[in-house]
């Protein structure tokens, strides 16, 4: 009877320290007994990195008049907490270049971008290091403006050899925490 | 020489009934203190002892539990509340007339050392607080950092309950939010504790 009393001791022990070990994830502190009786809970929880561009408008470029041909979209980066972020620009045309077709010819185009300290040129699948985003506010209304732009241009040289014809293309802007 | 044995023989008697009186104030005032009476010998004897038993007030607050709130969706405020259990002595089991308060403190923050807040190292943000005298959280009251919410109450059987088992009646609720406006902060993993004293009224 002492072994079997003995492995049944050891196997309610057993049974305790597994479920103090299951129950280990409670940190939660209960109050004793007294004249007053305190008690502490743990919270947490995770906001993740998080990022957002909105406020981007088409782009239609006017009709070629003998020099470059610009057009411009703002936008807004939104970043929780603020911070410093990462854009990358890719085109549409082949190897994600920044083309634009009319399904027979195309016309190469620069990208430039502009955080409000200063524009600096895009190339296409490298990303660019830039500061100032919003925080607090992930569209720009209470911030009060949008606080990027992007800058497109057909260079006169392009666009003068170009056949008369509508081209198009899509300009794709991602955004990542830095 | 005869007078000087006369003198070495008066000495000794004066420290003898010094001691002597020592001695029997040591055994009488001692005696004083003690209420139990002893038995005498006899056919039979009797002795008794006077019982003093001083019942204070005692609270305890128990059934806490962490409260993990999850990851932040992106939009809206997160929340969480549990019932607690609250115990409280001098109470009769079929009343509610035993009233305490709660004194809710968190992490602190410059300027409020018991502000509700969370951290996750750099940055920081606010959480509020409510505390309810029933289960669930209809009719929950907002707390303010170390301020104690006064009037608080619950039934005898539940305090009863509450002060011999762990946890026996839940009878309160305590429950945070996290406005959206503060979790808009930078990402991470935000902590905090928050620490509640209950206090008999």
């Amino acid at each position: 009877m002492r072994p079997k009393l003995g492995h049944a001791i050891r196997q309610v022990a057993l049974g305790g320290v597994l479920a103090a070990v299951a129950t280990g994830g409670f940190a939660a502190t209960q109050g004793t007994t007294g004249f007053t009786s305190s008690g502490d809970l743990d919270i947490s929880l995770t906001v993740n990195d998080e990022v957002k561009i909105s406020n981007l408008v088409d782009i239609n470029l006017p009709p070629f008049g003998g020099t470059d041909v610009t057009g411009t979209s703002d936008a807004c980066i939104y970043r929780n907490g603020g911070g410093d972020y990462l854009i990358t620009a890719t085109g549409s045309g082949a190897a994600n270049a920044f083309q634009l077709t009319d399904g027979t010819n195309s016309v190469n185009y620069s990208v430039n971008y502009d955080d409000g300290t200063g524009s600096s040129s895009l190339a296409s699948g490298v990303a660019l290091s830039r500061t100032n985003a919003a925080e607090d506010d992930d569209d720009c209304v209470t911030f009060g403006a949008d606080n990027a732009t992007i800058d497109v241009t057909v260079a006169a040289a392009d666009a003068s050899a170009l056949p008369a014809a509508v081209y198009s293309g899509t300009l794709t802007l991602l955004v990542a925490p830095n | 020489m005869t007078h000087s044995r006369s003198c070495e023989g008066y000495v000794p008697l004066a420290l003898r009934f010094l001691f002597f009186s020592i001695v029997l104030l040591a055994g009488l005032y001692p005696a004083a203190g003690y209420a139990a009476v002893q038995g005498s010998t006899g056919p039979d004897t009797t002795g008794s002892v006077d019982l003093t038993y001083v019942q204070g007030l005692n609270v305890r607050i128990n059934g806490l539990s962490d409260m993990p709130l999850g990851v932040w969706g992106g939009s809206g405020a997160l929340a969480a509340n549990d019932n607690i259990c609250i115990g409280r002595t001098g109470v009769p089991l079929f009343s509610s007339a035993g009233t305490y308060r709660i004194l809710a403190s968190g992490d602190g923050e410059p300027g409020d050392p018991a502000a509700f807040t969370l951290s996750n190292g750099p940055s920081q943000m606010n959480y509020r607080a409510f505390f309810n005298d029933q289960t669930g959280t209809t009719g929950r009251q907002e707390l303010t950092a170390g301020v104690a919410l006064t009037n608080q109450n619950s039934f005898g059987l539940f305090y009863f309950f509450n002060m011999i088992f762990t946890c026996g009646a839940e009878n309160a609720n305590i429950s945070i939010e996290v406005p959206e406006a503060q979790l808009s902060g930078a990402g991470g993993v935000y902590t905090g504790t928050l620490s509640l004293m209950l206090i008999p009224e």
